[in-house]
């Protein structure tokens, strides 16, 4: 079939995209040894962040179910499924740890009085345990869910969709503190000597929002085709779109939140993530954050029509896939330059390599399976009017 | 929604009841094919289909809504800045008069609040609400549309509305039953 070979041109491309461009990351990170971990985590977090994403809004969607979950509920489980190999692209920040993290140095924990409090926590055995940990917890529900998905769709078992649901319940629990925690270890951990109760919950929203963009970019890439072409809706597109905007202002209460706390506070040690996010050149980011990731988009779905037409939403959609690498930039970067903005080459490769192996895997296992789960007993009544009283 | 009684007709409509939610969705489409524009559906639950088989489209609450919240956005702040810097400027821990950041949440309350209550009170008078009676419910059957019927209703104030003709029509419908609905 003609989508079924342009999604195997998909996987070809994004792996040669992804291995040629991370080869010369590798030559450069020969070069600028600081540099290449600073890029790469840098693109690390934003692809793991999509899977986790990805993970979250399956959760979700099981717990709560809803005709806008049903059409993306594989893009998601494929997000997921990819988790192990997320798991082996963790491997250079795990070699690069010195480079990145400063509590790993002994000197700097043993020279402050808030570091020496958290010593036992930032360990490089314990962070090191923590990610396998988290990797493990994740895989095991993307692959818990999915397999049982798949298994309804053979057999048709109707009582599959009740245990994913009860399965779900605990899950988005554990998901939540875990992906907290992985956010601490694995970006807040850059500037040891802060911390901020809100970051997680502000992760985690900016997660969902990025592949919440990315199931709309991807639903736009495949509307026409089956079984997309007869089974989507402008209702569909209007319930995503309407996600998609509660998601926007979400992460603004989230990102607006975490500043008002410390902007009112204005005690030293926490003031100072702020003043080097806002005070230096940085602050035209952040302007740009601003306006680019949430006054734009959110003027923009305000309209019900951009909503209820998938060419006009997948516009928006790529809008905050772009705002979404410039909001962890401006979170991460500040750590490594805190004196201004720059862009590195690498800090541009660096995604590119990630995001090319990342989509060649993602499709390869998109199209593994049926696009849409057809034998979900939520949906098979919902064509007509049923799914508004649901 | 013609409210007011259309002195040329003695009848409010004719009201077709069907008992499937397919057949009233087809059923409005060919009225609205066939030339009729004043027609209303009564259903026992939401169905966005109709919406759109009715041609009911855009509505103007959604621009008098969004005037409303800019409306609340802009009084939320400028009402704290004139407290703030204006009438009672008072030094709280050396921050600026103007400490907008402050300012946020009680804006967007603000913001909310405003177009919350101009969704309310224009639904209700866009609906031409309160209005403690309607001709419809001069017919008995017409509560089972609270149930599991559903009604297609032509006004006689339609243009295109004539008594013969619209019942003919009605009837190549294949409604269950078709009710003459009397002035309130």
């Amino acid at each position: 079939m003609n989508g079924e070979q342009r999604l195997g041109t998909f996987v070809k491309r994004g792996m040669i995209a992804g291995i040629s461009a991370l080869a010369i990351l590798m030559a450069g990170g020969v070069v600028y040894r600081q540099q290449f971990f600073e890029s790469y985590l840098f693109g690390f977090i934003f692809w793991v962040g999509l899977s986790l994403g990805c993970l979250g809004i399956l959760l979700l969607h099981h717990l709560v179910s809803g005709a806008w979950g049903h059409i993306i509920q594989r893009m998601t489980e494929a997000g997921g499924r990819i988790l192990p190999y997320v798991f082996l692209m963790f491997a250079p920040v795990v070699i690069g740890m010195e480079f990145l993290y400063p509590w790993t140095d002994q000197e700097t924990m043993a020279s402050s009085h808030i570091l020496h409090h958290k010593e036992w926590f930032l360990t490089t055995r314990f962070f090191l345990v923590r990610s396998v940990i988290y990797f493990g917890a994740w895989i095991f529900f993307a692959y818990w869910l999915s397999s049982r998905s798949r298994r309804q769709d053979k057999t048709g078992e109707a009582g599959l969709t009740r245990r994913m649901k009860l399965f779900s319940g605990p899950a988005i629990v554990a998901f939540v503190i875990s992906v907290t925690l992985a956010s601490v270890d694995w970006m807040m951990s850059l500037e040891p000597e802060w911390y901020s109760t809100m970051y997680g919950m502000h992760i985690i929203v900016g997660m969902i929002l990025t592949a919440l963009a990315f199931c709309i970019v991807l639903l736009r890439m495949f509307s026409l085709q089956e079984p997309y072409a007869s089974v989507l809706t402008t209702r569909h597109y209007h319930h995503i779109g309407n996600m998609l905007f509660a998601f926007t202002i979400l992460w603004a209460y989230m990102a607006f939140s975490q500043f008002l706390i410390i902007w009112s506070g204005n005690l030293p040690e926490d003031n100072f993530w702020y003043i080097r996010r806002l005070g230096t050149g940085w602050n035209i980011i952040a302007v740009f954050l601003l306006v680019g990731h949430f006054f734009v988009p959110f003027v923009l779905l305000l309209f019900r029509n951009r909503k209820r037409y998938i060419d006009s939403l997948a516009r928006v959609a790529i809008l905050i896939l772009i705002m979404r690498f410039v909001d962890y930039f401006w979170l991460l970067k500040p750590a490594f330059s805190p004196e201004g903005w720059t862009v590195h080459w690498m800090d541009i490769l660096a995604p590119i390599a990630i995001g090319g192996i990342w989509l060649a895997l993602f499709f390869r296992e998109f199209r593994s399976q049926p696009m849409i789960p057809l034998k979900d007993p939520r949906f098979s009544k919902e064509a007509f009017h049923v799914h508004d009283l649901e | 929604m013609a409210s007011t009684p259309a002195s040329s007709s003695p009848i409010f409509g004719l009201m077709a009841e069907f008992d499937e939610p397919e057949q009233i969705v087809a059923a409005a489409e060919k009225a609205r094919d066939a030339g009729y524009r004043q027609m209303d559906a009564f259903t026992p639950f939401p169905m966005e289909e109709l919406t759109d088989a009715l041609g009911i489209h855009h509505s103007r609450l959604s621009l008098f809504v969004l005037c409303c919240g800019i409306a609340g956005c802009l009084i939320g702040f400028f009402m704290q800045y004139y407290v703030a810097v204006i009438d009672y400027p008072l030094n709280i821990g050396g921050r600026p008069l103007n400490s907008w950041p402050q300012w946020i949440p009680i804006t967007f309350e603000m913001t909310i609040l405003f177009s919350a209550i101009g969704a309310v009170v224009g639904m209700i008078f866009r609906n031409g609400l309160p209005r403690p009676v309607h001709p419809v419910f001069n017919v008995d059957r017409f509560e089972l549309a609270t149930r599991d019927k559903f009604f297609l209703l032509i006004e006689s104030a339609d243009p295109r509305f004539d008594r013969n003709e619209t019942e003919r029509f009605l009837k190549s419908l294949k409604p269950a039953g078709i009710e003459v609905v009397d002035h309130a």
